[in-house]
């Protein structure tokens, strides 16, 4: 490339952004640079405050700025109930429901042999200590896909001898969702999944 | 955009851009590919159940300059049965690692028959099995022989003299069984006994009936299993990563 090289230096950092390809590392490049200094700095500053300051909560993996995020330290929330997540992502997508009062434990990731992630690299070990510690239930809210359920099927083989319920949020039909439109795999995993009416 | 109709087995998928996927598949006509499915990603997308591993699936794809694009897809296998305990999914995703491994895109002269045994073997793994490893080792060898290198258990595949005292060991870098006397100047032999290696050579021709119901001594099945994953692993050429969590998990000590 013919860029100048703190130029090119601030394209190929971008490049290495998920989403971000060689086009639209070009154009937010050119956009920082047309930006005011003051802005610049900002978002510099707040890239690295987020890595300076932000760790892992010491009772659920979720990131958090404090020792113990505010979820965890909320004493209005119910602590026998914990929903596991792969990702802050999830935790996020399942407060956005107002809907779920317990607490969460964050994998930061799922089990995926081929890309080398095994149970000893997410936070499962961290898992077991708070299970045994009076949560009655929990609930894996983990995605539908291999990975997922590998993953879902591991930590249900490890936690049911501790004596807690573990149970697994349904996979099927998107609401609003068309039945003739639904492939074969949703269709069987929302037979598998049927309870009765009442 | 010209296009054409096949069907195909995801073996692995990747996400590309903001909301696709690319995933690498078997088809029957044209061995291994890989295909492009945009908007995969976007959720209540028809899409995403397709690029899940161990699916099989009816596709229209367009070829454009450099990828191929799927642009009507229908699944036609899930193989559920594959997705109820941690040991199936591990042995599938094994199963497609190797494959992925072992193949070469555009190279499609076994295509037909490769991609029926994967299917076949995907059936028979969601069956009962008395030795689960069966099926997956029996597909690894016939996939080997149908790509032109399997393995060798009636001659010494150092020497070629005939096995009459029977084998002492497997080789992957020589071909197979090794006899005696050439087994101690071999670096990668592993030693077996000569049950072992009957087993093997038993396990390359069974039919389905006999996967799911042989149910050899335990020492001499670990010994069958890990001569023919390091026969696999040299054809290859490459680490396959998934063959650690299978084996911890088959052992019981997953973590
Ligand atoms: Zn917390
Ligand atoms: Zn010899």
């Amino acid at each position: 490339m013919h860029y100048a090289k703190p130029l090119a230096r601030l394209v190929n950092e971008l490049e290495r952004l998920p989403g971000v390809g060689p086009k639209s590392a070009q154009r937010i490049a050119f956009h920082i640079l047309r930006q005011p200094q003051e802005q610049s700095r900002l978002l510099a500053e707040a890239i690295t405050a987020v890595k300076e300051n932000i760790r892992f909560c010491k009772e659920c993996s979720n990131f958090t700025d404090q020792e113990i995020c505010d979820i965890c330290s909320d004493s209005r929330r119910n602590h026998t109930l914990l929903c596991v997540v792969a990702e802050t992502r999830d935790l996020i997508a399942m407060e956005k429901t107002n809907e779920y009062r317990g607490l969460y434990h964050v994998l930061q990731g799922l089990i995926s042999p081929v890309d080398n992630v095994t149970p000893d690299l997410l936070k499962i070990r961290e898992l077991f200590p708070r299970v045994v510690n009076g949560v009655e239930e929990v609930i894996l809210a983990l995605n539908p896909t291999a990975e997922g359920q590998t993953t879902a099927l591991y930590l249900a083989s490890k936690l049911r001898p501790l004596g807690v319920r573990v149970t697994q949020i349904a996979h099927g039909l998107p609401a609003g969702g068309d039945l003739d439109y639904a492939d074969q795999a949703t269709l069987i995993s929302a037979l598998q999944w049927r309870r009765e009416i009442t | 955009m010209p296009t054409y109709p096949t069907q195909c087995l995801v073996l692995s998928r990747r996400d590309i851009g903001e909301n696709d996927r690319c995933v690498t598949v078997l088809t029957p006509e044209f061995g291994k590919r890989n295909f492009v499915m945009r908007g995969a990603r976007r959720s209540g997308s028809k899409l995403s159940g397709a690029t899940e591993p161990f699916t099989r699936l009816k596709v229209l794809i367009a070829t454009g300059k450099s990828l191929d694009v799927v642009t009507q897809c229908e699944i036609t296998a899930v193989y559920s049965g594959l997705r109820t305990s941690v040991a199936d999914l591990a042995a599938a995703c094994y199963l497609c690692e190797v494959v992925d491994a072992l193949l070469h895109e555009h190279d499609d002269q076994s295509a037909a028959a490769v991609f029926n045994l994967m299917c076949h073997a995907f059936n028979l793994m969601q069956q009962p099995a008395l030795w689960p490893d069966a099926v997956i080792n029996a597909t690894l060898l016939r996939l080997v022989t149908e790509l032109g290198y399997g393995p060798r258990y009636d001659q010494c595949s150092c020497c070629d003299e005939p096995l009459d005292n029977g084998p002492a060991a497997f080789s992957a870098s020589n071909g197979g069984a090794v006899c005696r006397v050439c087994a101690s100047g071999i670096k990668d032999a592993i030693a077996l006994s000569a049950e072992a290696v009957s087993l093997i050579a038993l396990l390359a021709s069974a039919g389905a009936r006999t996967l799911t119901t042989i149910c050899p001594p335990e020492k001499q099945a670990a010994l069958a299993t890990s001569a023919i994953h390091a026969y696999v692993q040299f054809h290859a050429g490459r680490i396959i990563k998934s063959a650690e969590f299978l084996h911890a998990v088959r052992a019981g000590r997953e973590s």
